[in-house]
């Protein structure tokens, strides 16, 4: 009785809300927050230890390496995109033309370059066939393969880059 | 660092639309603080719902239409909303309850911190989710082809989480993909906190202290919600629409299916696997609710269709495909048996992934015992509704895996780890509902009448 006593005044000392009523239901909410708190024993200093480095990680790179981490982890050079960006934009529709090649163990270039280009040249959106687009995007080829006439073209230095207006 | 500004303006008028909704959907009145908590999660559903369903016609849920938004609501709460109605008695907080809960605080407030800074890294954040969220705020919405055209990939996704993060993005003035998990972060501050705020009156309040920190401290939950995929999410908001269902087969508050049925229908507009929840949800209510349940499920199944309809729509008349699987071969005898190989090891598999300690810690236990003890503390229904939600959402994700076209194994390793996020997380965070007193915690006047305990509504 006496211990009772005790508990019911530790519980009004710490102002603990009362477990449910009757032995098995309190029985039950004692259990579930026993494996609940041993989860959070468990799980929590690994969370807390991963945010922490992660942070540390991310936090240490410049905006420019964040922005472009996704295509740097790909194996791609992410200046390329930079370029292209400056001559395309709202209303055109890509087409890509990437070297045939592998790149990593998931994915080949030809896909790596048209996912990164999906986004990252957006508002310029991506097509599937060359009729239906109104530029070529190039990457380490030659246009000229493609048998298309064009009216505008860009190129970077005397590398295989190109931006290519399609004539219509 | 201006950019986190802008994510945080829209938030916080997202918690204004939220507060103002919170009387006129039927919430119950609450303590300020925990108002605050249940607003930021209803806002945070609510104003989804709204940007996801403003894209389908081009309206952007930028500055102006939000603003617009939180003024007519506030409107409606002024006319009808401020006035004195039912409030729910809420036990004032305790040492165990506030030590335990500084868990879930102290993990989130560390994770400001890194998602902050974290960029877009993994294949579907960038390919998928930052794509579609990139292009809902260049074009206002779903434009051709990037919406349409199997070109883009997965098409069937719905857009409240991209057309969050292009409200977003509206705030900021520019896209920027380094600060947009932030938004992310906001699907788990909801989830505390609106879990907090809305179970409290019916729960035993320490065991949904530690309920909440055990899933934050799940390291499946912050690793997934900092990659910009949509499963966390989704499982957030499909726990903040299944637990209060269970509450309600006892109590019979009306606040608890409206809650249910905004985040069953948030739930169906962040991924297309939502809608297999919500509807196994429902289902799940409907089978183990008794015949007078019926109809208030009924209800609330059509407005979390309503919520989804828009979208649904717009699928039919752009004609978009779920380019890995079609709803029609599950009911096709001969497709399912030629493919039959599938099941075991796609069961398997997703089993695997659910009671995989490293992912969840221990919620998968935790989820038993609440199960069991439901059971054992005689809240039958609460017991059978969850178990047939688990039961049946388990195999639906089993369906989906056997009818899918793409190579079982390469489905599985791709996904398998985050399609159960909603089972797991959806379990554990019901299982201070299912262990609620028969009696609720701050019991209010007048309530006891309007209850039907469980026992009574055979």
């Amino acid at each position: 009785m006496a211990r009772l006593e005790t508990l019911g005044s530790l519980q009004k000392a710490l102002r603990l809300t009362a477990p449910p009523r009757g032995l098995v239901p309190t029985i039950a909410a004692l259990c579930a927050l026993a494996v609940a708190i041993a989860s959070v024993i468990h799980t929590g200093p690994k969370v807390d230890r991963r945010l922490r480095h992660d942070r540390a990680t991310y936090a240490a790179m410049s905006k420019h390496d964040r922005e472009t981490l996704y295509i740097t982890s790909l194996g791609l050079p992410p200046d390329y995109f930079a370029w292209y960006a400056q001559y395309v934009g709202r209303g055109d529709r890509l087409f890509y033309q990437v070297q045939p090649s592998g790149l990593g163990e998931f994915i080949d270039q030809p896909h790596a370059v048209e996912d990164v280009g999906r986004y990252a040249l957006l508002p310029a959106k991506s097509v599937d066939s060359l009729s239906e687009a109104n530029t070529v995007v190039t990457w380490n080829q030659d246009p000229a393969l493609l048998g298309v006439p064009f009216d505008g073209q860009q190129r970077l230095g005397l590398q295989l880059f190109f931006v290519s207006r399609i004539k219509k | 660092m201006i950019h986190a500004l802008g994510i945080l303006e829209a938030n916080a008028l997202m918690l204004l639309l939220g507060y103002f909704l919170l009387p006129l959907l039927g919430f119950r009145s609450r303590p300020l603080v925990d108002r605050l908590l249940l607003a930021y999660a209803v806002g945070l559903a609510a104003g989804g719902v709204l940007a996801a369903t403003l894209a389908l016609v081009f309206i952007p849920l930028d500055a102006p239409v939000l603003f617009v938004a939180v003024v007519c609501v506030f409107a409606g709460w002024w006319r009808w909303g401020r006035h004195e109605r039912s409030s729910a008695t809420v036990p004032a907080l305790d040492a165990v309850s506030a030590i335990v809960l500084a868990v879930p605080v102290l993990l989130l407030a560390r994770a400001v911190t890194l998602f902050a800074v974290r960029p877009l890294h993994e294949f579907d954040g960038w390919v998928i989710w930052a794509t579609r969220a990139r292009a809902l705020y260049e074009f206002s919405g779903p434009a051709a082809p990037v919406f349409t055209d199997p070109t883009y990939p997965a098409l069937q996704h719905p857009l409240l989480l991209p057309a969050l993060e292009a409200t977003d993005a509206h705030f900021m003035g520019a896209w920027d993909g380094t600060v947009m998990h932030l938004q992310l972060l906001g699907f788990a501050i909801a989830f505390v906190g609106g879990s907090w705020a809305l179970l409290r009156p019916y729960v035993w309040q320490p065991l949904l202290a530690g309920v909440l920190a055990a899933v934050v401290a799940a390291p499946a939950v912050l690793d997934q919600l900092a990659t910009n995929y949509a499963d966390v999410p989704l499982a957030l908001f499909v726990a903040l629409g299944v637990a209060p269902i269970a509450l309600w087969m006892t109590y019979g508050e009306r606040e608890l299916l409206v809650a249910s049925a905004l985040f069953l229908g948030a739930a169906a507009l962040t991924k297309n696997e939502g809608e297999l929840f919500a509807v196994c949800a429902l289902a799940a209510a409907a089978a183990t609710g008794g015949r007078r349940r019926l109809r208030p499920v009924a209800i609330t199944a059509a407005a979390v269709a309503a919520i989804d309809a828009p979208w649904r729509i717009w699928i039919a008349t752009h004609h978009v495909k779920i380019s890995e699987y079609s709803i029609s071969d599950a009911f096709d005898p001969g497709f399912l048996r030629a493919r039959w190989s599938r099941v075991g090891p796609s069961a398997h598999e997703l089993l695997t992934q659910i009671v995989r300690i490293q992912a969840w810690g221990y919620l998968v236990a935790l989820a038993l015992v609440g199960v069991a003890g439901a059971f054992v503390v005689r809240a039958p229904r609460r017991g059978a509704f969850v178990s047939l939600w688990l039961l049946l959402s388990f195999a639906g994700m089993v369906v989906i895996y056997w009818i899918s076209t793409n190579p079982v194994t390469n489905n599985l390793y791709n996904s398998s780890n985050r399609t159960v996020d909603s089972i797991v997380v959806g379990a554990a965070a019901a299982v201070p509902a299912l262990l609620a007193p028969v009696e609720a915690m701050g019991s209010s006047r007048g309530r006891a009448e309007r209850h039907e305990p469980e026992e009574a509504a055979h």
